[in-house]
């Protein structure tokens, strides 16, 4: 019991700051981005910032890894990520807070704002600007298709691993002259339908809660519910779609909002990115599917 | 005495000034982030509308809300002579390129691109005079998921009359967007 609570202390004694920007740079050394022109610097810049003293809150250290992370999407435009764009707002958020005075209240600030705007773009998207997602069209595809989908697709729907051999292969084709529809795959399972269905309305419910969780006025009810959807969201998500620099980032995000004295929030925000870790390294799904069988011969 | 006491009161109020200054440059530089996000965003759906630009790409979260990624495109290009249309071989080394102009068709990105492969070496004699590049996705059928190819947006560009500044001379174009397969 004590121990817990020596633990609790700790955690609370954190600097909401330094657990962020301690928390972006993990994400920076962890997964990597950029090509080999920009990356050793990303990776020198993001280590000697963990490692030597006094060098987490220098704001040059966070305006060279802004200016970095944006060279890179400049130079890669438009193929870079979301994830690219998104962390190089936030360390410029990060260099901006530290010569601000009041450097808790601008960080907290961005954090909620970028998570906000980051989820209603998303949303706009989803809900109104795509033809194909709020049918479910997408969802089906990415499952068959997507090999980032498949190890949750082979445990949840039921498809052996050559059924989803087959119907990859037959997404894959196109037919570029007349009648340039391609005959369809075997008919899937009513299963499947309703799993990809069932992710497609909670990936569309959960991102537009936290987006107007995020952007609600504080003290609001859904302002209140913002850290609790955010871990959710970071939970489920990345078990299936392996995308972990960006759940990273949303947590580091988090963490730069969230009162010290809210220990359970803030222990549960740790556990959601060694979640992801795991997520990454051992493949839960497979082992799983193996298990029981699921995945077929 | 009251030259020293001026003295300290107009430094006082300059003091002043520059805090408040400071203060109101410290209340908008926190926004920049954020309005740089939205800038950015707000772009890349106005460019996912008018240009081609796949929603995957650009900055505006649209990622795994469509089928359309800019991976999943494919150009096809064809060199006009006389009496001739063959299709081009997109060489190795122009693949990455061919994939950019793919994720983001802009009448800009497809006439270089044209005027490019206009300069590769095919079998047939003479001068182009024109190349056409089709850029295609493939969207899915609700029901069944069969796969339809369509042309998302195809640009001929005439190399005939190429200026001495180079691409930006070329003199005539006809163009299609997200129309029916030509």
């Amino acid at each position: 019991m004590s121990r817990l609570e020596g633990a609790a202390r700790s955690l609370r004694q954190i600097d909401p700051v330094d657990l962020a920007l301690r928390l972006t740079l993990l994400d920076l050394l962890l997964r990597p981005i950029g090509e080999w022109q920009i990356r050793p610097a990303i990776l020198v810049l993001a280590g000697a910032g963990l490692l030597i003293p006094g060098w987490l809150r220098r704001p040059p250290l966070w305006f060279a890894l802004a200016g970095l992370t944006a060279f890179r999407f400049w130079a890669d435009w438009p193929l870079a990520d979301n994830h690219a764009y998104l962390i190089s707002y936030w360390c410029l958020a990060v260099g901006i807070s530290l010569v601000v005075r009041d450097t808790e209240a601008c960080l907290a600030l961005n954090g909620r704002l970028l998570i906000g705007l980051a989820f209603a773009f998303a949303v706009l998207w989803k809900l109104l600007l795509s033809p194909d997602f709020i049918n479910g069209t997408f969802l089906r595809v990415t499952m068959l298709q997507d090999p980032r989908f498949e190890d949750w697709t082979l445990l949840s729907t039921g498809l052996s691993a050559d059924q989803l051999e087959i119907q990859h292969a037959a997404l894959d084709r196109h037919l570029d002259a007349p009648p340039f529809e391609v005959e369809p795959g075997p008919a899937l399972s009513a299963r499947f339908s309703w799993i990809a269905d069932a992710t497609t309305y909670w990936t569309a419910a959960i991102e537009l809660a936290l987006a107007a969780a995020f952007l609600w006025w504080k003290g609001g009810v859904l302002s209140r519910a913002r850290h609790a959807l955010l871990i959710v969201f970071c939970a489920t998500t990345y078990a299936v779609a392996t995308v972990e620099g960006f759940g990273w980032l949303l947590i580091s995000m988090g963490v730069a909002q969230c009162d010290p004295r809210l220990v359970k929030t803030r222990a549960l925000y740790l556990a959601s990115f060694a979640l992801i870790l795991l997520y990454r390294e051992v493949p839960w799904a497979r082992l799983l599917a193996d298990a029981i069988g699921a995945a077929g011969p | 005495m009251r030259a020293v006491s001026k003295a300290t009161d107009s430094a006082v109020k300059i003091g002043a000034r520059s805090a408040l200054l400071l203060r109101s440059w410290e209340r908008w530089v926190r926004f920049v982030p954020a309005l740089l996000l939205v800038g950015v965003a707000a772009h890349q759906v106005f460019l996912a509308n008018t240009a081609g630009l796949s929603p995957w790409s650009g900055g505006g979260f649209g990622m795994f809300s469509t089928t359309d990624a800019g991976s999943s495109r494919h150009l096809h290009a064809f060199v006009i002579r006389p009496g001739i249309q063959r299709e081009a071989r997109i060489p190795e080394a122009m693949k990455d390129r061919a994939q950019r102009v793919a994720t983001f068709p802009s009448d800009a990105n497809l006439r270089a691109f044209a005027l490019v492969l206009a300069d590769l070496p095919t079998p047939d004699h003479g001068p182009a005079t024109s190349v056409r590049i089709q850029v295609w996705h493939t969207v899915f059928d609700p029901i069944n998921l069969a796969p339809i190819g369509r042309i998302l947006r195809s640009l001929e560009v005439s190399v005939q009359e190429r200026g001495p500044n180079g691409p930006r001379d070329a003199a005539s174009e006809s163009k299609g967007f997200a129309g029916e397969p030509q």
